[in-house]
C-alpha cells in the first residue's frame, strides 16, 4: 500500500505553535502532508523508520524538515546533527524554525549543515509570510534531491 | 666647619691596618663587601623596573623608597671596601647618614602601610571574586538564552490566536470586540520588541570590542542607504559632512550610527523639512567629536539625564514609537570605546547627538 507521501516535518513541542504553524500553512494552501513531532526523540524515529514508525518507506518523504531548538528528549542540535550526519538523510533540506535569535544557536546550527535558519516571528502575520516563503521555495523552487531507490 | 673641609683626607690609618693586612681575613671581608654592595645595588633596579612596568601598583612611592634604602646600603658597603686602603672615615660617617636616614624613613612609613597592605585583597581573594564574577556571568548568560527562547512563545500564542479569532470570527464581533484583539495583538507585539532589545542590550556587554581601523565616511553612507530602503522613506534631505576614519568596532560603530541616525529620521518626520546632518568636527587637536543633528521635534535638556537610560523614553508612544533602548545601547557602545556621549537640544527645534572614541593611538 503506497504510504502518502510527507512534505514537511515539523519538530516542535509548543501545541500553540504547532497550532499555529500548521494554521500558517493551511492559510497558504497546505493542508496535507505534513507530519508532525513533538520532541526529538519521536522526529528521529521518525526519520529514520524506527521505534513507532519501524517500517515506514523513508522514500516517502519528507521533503523538508522544519525543526525548533529547544526540545523534550533530544534537542534540536542533537537532531540536526544525526540528519546531517547520516547519508540517508543528510540530503533533505532543514530548516531551523526557533525563537532565539542566540549567536551561539545561529553559529551552532549552520555549523552542524541547516540549510536555513528562521526566528519564529511574534506577530503571526510574518509567520504566514514566512511559511508562505518556505512553501514557496522548498516546496515548489527548489529541485529536491534524487530519491534514493527504496 | 674642620669636618667637611677633611671630608675626602684620608689623616687616619686605613682599615686594612686593623686586619693586620692580612690577606686572608682582608680579602674575605673586601669580597663579601662587594657580593652584598653589587646584590643590594641590583635590586633597587628591579623595583624600579617593576615600579615602572605596573603602573598600577599601589604603594608604588614605597617601592621607589625600599629602593632608595637598598642602594643607600649598599654603598655603605662599598665605603668598607674603600677604607680598607684609606682613612676617609668621615666621608663613610657621612655615607651611613644618608643611609640612616633613608633607612629610618623607610621604616617610619613601612608601619602605618601594614594594616593599608593587609587590607588589599590577596591573589587567592581576587581569584575568588573573579570566579564569583564569571559564575554570575555565566548566569546572566543563560538567563538571556532562557528568555530568548521561552518568553517569546507566549507572545506568539497571544498574537497569533488573536490574529486567528480577527480572521475566521471577525465578522461575527462587534467593532470594539475587533479594536480590543487588536490592542491584544499590538501589545503582544510590543512586549516582543521590548524582549529583543532588552536582549540586544544585554549582548551588548558579552561583545568583545574588536578594534580595528573603520572608515567611518563609508559606513554612515551605507547606514544611510539601509535605513531609507528598510523605511522607504526619501522624505529628509540627509547631509554628510567630513567623518575622519577612526579606530573601533565596526558592528558596534554601525550600530551606533544606526540608532542614532533612525531617530533622527524618526523626530523630522512630522518636520516640513526635515534636514538630518551628520558631520564630525576636531577642536584645536582635541579627540575628534562625531555628531548627528536633526531639525526634529527635539527635546527639553531638563530631561537630559534620562536620555541615555534603558526603557526610558521622552516621547509618548502613540506618537513616536519606540522602547527607549536605542539610546542606551549607543551609550554604552560609546563607553566601551573608552568615549562618551551626550546632546543638545530644545523643544521644536531639533536635537543634536555627539558622541567621541576615546584617545590615545590604539583607542
Amino acid at each position: 500500500m503506497p504510504e502518502t507521501p510527507v512534505q514537511v516535518l515539523l519538530v516542535e513541542d509548543n501545541p500553540n505553535d504547532v497550532e499555529l504553524t500548521l494554521q500558517a500553512f493551511r492559510r497558504n494552501n497546505v493542508t496535507e502532508g505534513i507530519h508532525v513531532a513533538r520532541d526529538g526523540a519521536e522526529a528521529l524515529d521518525f526519520l529514520f523508520c524506527t521505534g513507532a514508525h519501524a517500517g515506514r518507506d523513508p522514500a516517502s518523504g519528507p521533503r523538508l524538515i522544519l525543526l525548533d531548538l529547544k526540545l523534550p528528549k533530544v534537542d534540536g542540535l542533537e537532531v540536526l546533527r544525526r540528519v546531517k550526519a547520516d547519508p540517508q538523510t543528510r540530503a533533505i533540506p532543514l530548516v531551523v524554525l526557533t525563537s532565539s535569535s542566540q549567536e551561539r544557536d545561529v553559529a551552532e546550527s549552520y555549523r552542524s549543515g541547516a540549510n536555513s535558519y528562521l526566528v519564529k516571528p511574534i506577530d503571526f502575520n510574518r509567520l504566514r509570510d514566512a511559511v508562505r516563503s518556505i512553501v514557496a521555495y522548498w516546496l515548489a523552487l527548489n529541485e529536491p534531491p534524487l530519491r534514493r531507490a527504496a | 666647619m674642620d669636618f667637611f673641609s677633611k671630608l675626602f683626607s684620608s689623616d687616619f690609618m686605613p682599615h686594612g691596618h686593623c686586619y693586620y693586612w692580612r690577606p686572608a681575613i682582608l680579602w674575605l671581608h673586601v669580597i663579601s663587601d662587594s657580593v652584598i654592595a653589587l646584590a643590594y645595588y641590583t635590586i633597587p633596579v628591579a623595583l624600579i623596573y617593576l615600579v615602572r612596568k605596573r603602573r598600577d601598583l599601589v604603594f608604588h612611592w614605597m617601592f621607589v623608597m625600599f629602593g632608595v634604602f637598598i642602594f643607600a646600603c649598599g654603598t655603605t658597603h662599598v665605603m668598607n671596601i674603600w677604607e680598607v686602603w684609606h682613612g676617609t672615615y668621615r666621608l663613610g660617617g657621612m655615607v651611613k647618614v644618608v643611609t640612616a636616614v633613608a633607612s629610618i624613613v623607610t621604616a617610619v612609613v613601612l608601619w602605618p602601610l601594614v594594616p593599608k597592605a593587609l587590607a588589599l585583597p590577596s591573589a587567592a581573594q581576587l581569584a575568588a571574586a573573579n570566579a564569583d564574577l564569571a559564575a554570575a556571568y555565566g548566569e546572566l548568560e543563560s538567563f538571556s538564552y532562557t528568555v530568548s527562547h521561552d518568553l517569546r512563545a507566549p507572545l506568539r500564542g497571544i498574537d497569533g490566536y488573536s490574529s486567528l479569532l480577527l480572521e475566521d470570527h471577525g465578522e461575527k464581533l462587534p467593532p470594539d470586540a475587533r479594536r480590543y484583539l487588536d490592542l491584544v495583538r499590538e501589545s503582544a507585539q510590543q512586549m516582543g520588541k521590548l524582549v529583543d532589545d532588552l536582549l540586544d542590550f544585554a549582548r551588548l556587554s558579552r561583545h568583545p570590542v574588536a578594534k580595528d581601523s573603520v572608515r567611518t565616511s563609508e559606513l554612515v553612507r551605507g547606514v544611510v542607504e539601509e535605513l531609507r530602503d528598510a523605511q522607504g522613506d526619501r522624505h529628509a534631505r540627509v547631509t554628510l559632512g567630513p567623518l575622519p576614519d577612526c579606530r573601533a568596532d565596526e558592528a558596534l560603530l554601525r550600530q551606533v550610527y544606526r540608532n542614532l541616525i533612525s531617530n533622527a529620521l524618526k523626530f523630522t518626520r512630522k518636520a516640513e523639512r526635515p534636514v538630518v546632518e551628520i558631520g564630525s568636527r576636531a577642536e584645536n587637536g582635541a579627540r575628534t567629536t562625531y555628531y548627528v543633528k536633526d531639525n526634529g521635534v527635539g527635546f527639553d535638556m531638563k530631561y537630559t539625564g534620562k536620555l541615555f537610560g534603558v526603557f526610558q523614553r521622552l516621547h509618548r508612544s502613540e506618537d513616536y514609537e519606540g522602547t527607549g533602548v536605542g539610546l542606551a545601547i549607543v551609550e554604552r557602545i560609546v563607553r566601551r570605546h573608552g568615549g562618551r556621549v551626550w546632546a543638545e537640544a530644545a523643544p521644536g527645534r531639533g536635537a543634536t547627538f555627539f558622541f567621541t572614541l576615546g584617545g590615545g593611538p590604539d583607542a
